[in-house]
């Protein structure tokens, strides 16, 4: 079970994940330029706790948190400045150039409050489990489901109008 | 029978037991409306995922590959690994050299270039075993074999992380409060302690301060050691305990 374990092989599987922690980043932060820095934040901390990742779980999941955890530590620490500017309108800047139903879709996403994002994110983006998803928002598998059921009729309804 | 949207939603995401799906797929059958919301929750999934697929195509800057391909020891004020084997190699090789300056003698790598006495000298807790190769001794070789984990006394030597290794034998990280080689992974050889892994601080013994000693926070060099040698999860108090009873000669396997 740990021989896939080496430092050399986790780091390769990271660089393999790259693409999709941009992407959820990107999900994340609504802007994919802190979607970039919040993605090498968490690649730098995962390296230097790669002990604590369980080489029997996997590697996405908990990735997907450090992410995660890294956004949020940003955003605490520009509230803590008062620099709060975050995309709260977004959905734009991911989008500009996108033609037809992937623009809709994408901008109808943008458009959910965080938690149903998150979880639309994760589980109908990223094709995690709801067991995944819900580890990776530190929620009870209940949570995640409701979260994960309003954000899918909040979507449909934007998507019909 | 009303089977609830979640359930219709997960039985979609295909996240229902077999014994659920089975109610779910029989109801289907019956009931047009049902199999018209379980293909919408089908529908919707694919329509969002394709509106993102795009998004993987994209190139992945160069920092962010560099960030991840980077050398764990040469992460952010990280102390820099001393390979042993290297670093012996380097000892017998630089015997015969004119002797460095000692003012910048300031890392084990260096100490180790003005000669091995001179080393020895320096780092008390660093000895030699009839192989030449590197063990613990003095306090080092003490705390490696008496404490459990946990920070130590101050100014002295802290345990991290206790585990059993690959090898078959019983490997402990360690931190030096103060030293030129702050901290490092030791394996039990026979009744020593074998020095496998050592970091060499990479800005003199002010940086060392940084490093908390929790098993979580050791230097990336030596995290990464104990990743590719442990077997199993780390030993917790219980297991330590026991292990020092033993005298840290592993259990037969």
């Amino acid at each position: 079970m740990m021989t896939n374990g080496t430092p050399e092989n986790v780091q390769r599987q990271i660089v393999d994940l790259l693409p999709r922690l941009r992407r959820f980043a990107r999900n994340l932060t609504r802007n994919p330029h802190d979607a970039d820095d919040v993605v090498q934040i968490a690649v730098e901390r995962a390296l230097a706790r790669l002990s604590q990742w369980r080489s029997d779980s996997p590697l996405e999941g908990w990735m997907y948190k450090i992410v995660r955890n890294a956004w949020f530590d940003e955003i605490r620490s520009r509230k803590r400045r008062d620099e709060v500017f975050l995309a709260e309108d977004a959905g734009d800047a991911a989008t500009d150039h996108d033609p037809g139903d992937a623009l809709s879709i994408r901008a109808a996403v943008a458009r959910l409050p965080e938690e149903q994002r998150l979880a639309i994110g994760l589980v109908l983006v990223e094709g995690l489990s709801y067991r995944e998803a819900a580890d990776v928002l530190d929620v009870p598998i209940g949570t995640l489901t409701s979260r994960l059921a309003r954000g899918r009729q909040a979507l449909q309804a934007a998507l019909r109008s | 029978m009303t089977i609830s949207d979640e359930t219709l939603m997960a039985f979609a995401d295909g996240e229902l037991d077999a014994a659920a799906a089975a109610t779910v797929e029989a109801a289907l059958r019956d009931d047009p409306r049902i199999a018209a919301r379980v293909a919408e929750h089908r529908a919707l999934r694919a329509r969002v995922q394709a509106a993102f697929a795009e998004e993987l195509a994209e190139p992945v800057p160069r920092r962010l590959i560099d960030a991840a391909m980077r050398a764990p020891t040469a992460a952010v004020d990280a102390p820099k690994i001393v390979p042993l084997d290297a670093l012996r190699k380097r000892r017998e090789h630089s015997w015969r050299r004119a002797p460095l300056p000692l003012a910048i003698a300031a890392s084990l790598v260096l100490g180790i270039g003005i000669g091995f006495v001179a080393w020895r000298s320096a780092v008390p807790i660093l000895g030699e075993n009839a192989q030449g190769a590197l063990i613990a001794d003095g306090d080092l070789a003490r705390a490696l074999s008496d404490q459990l984990s946990g920070p130590g006394a101050a100014g002295g030597v802290g345990i991290g992380l206790s585990f059993l290794s690959k090898a078959g034998t019983y490997c402990r990280t360690f931190r030096i409060a103060k030293a030129v080689a702050p901290a490092g992974l030791a394996c039990r050889n026979g009744t020593d302690w074998r020095i496998d892994v050592l970091t060499q601080s990479a800005a003199g013994p002010g940086a060392q301060a940084a490093y908390r000693m929790a098993g979580s926070d050791l230097p990336p060099a030596v995290l990464a050691a104990v990743q590719s040698r442990i077997v199993d999860q780390p030993l917790d108090r219980t297991g330590e305990i026991a292990a020092r009873r033993r005298a840290w000669r592993a259990p037969a396997r």
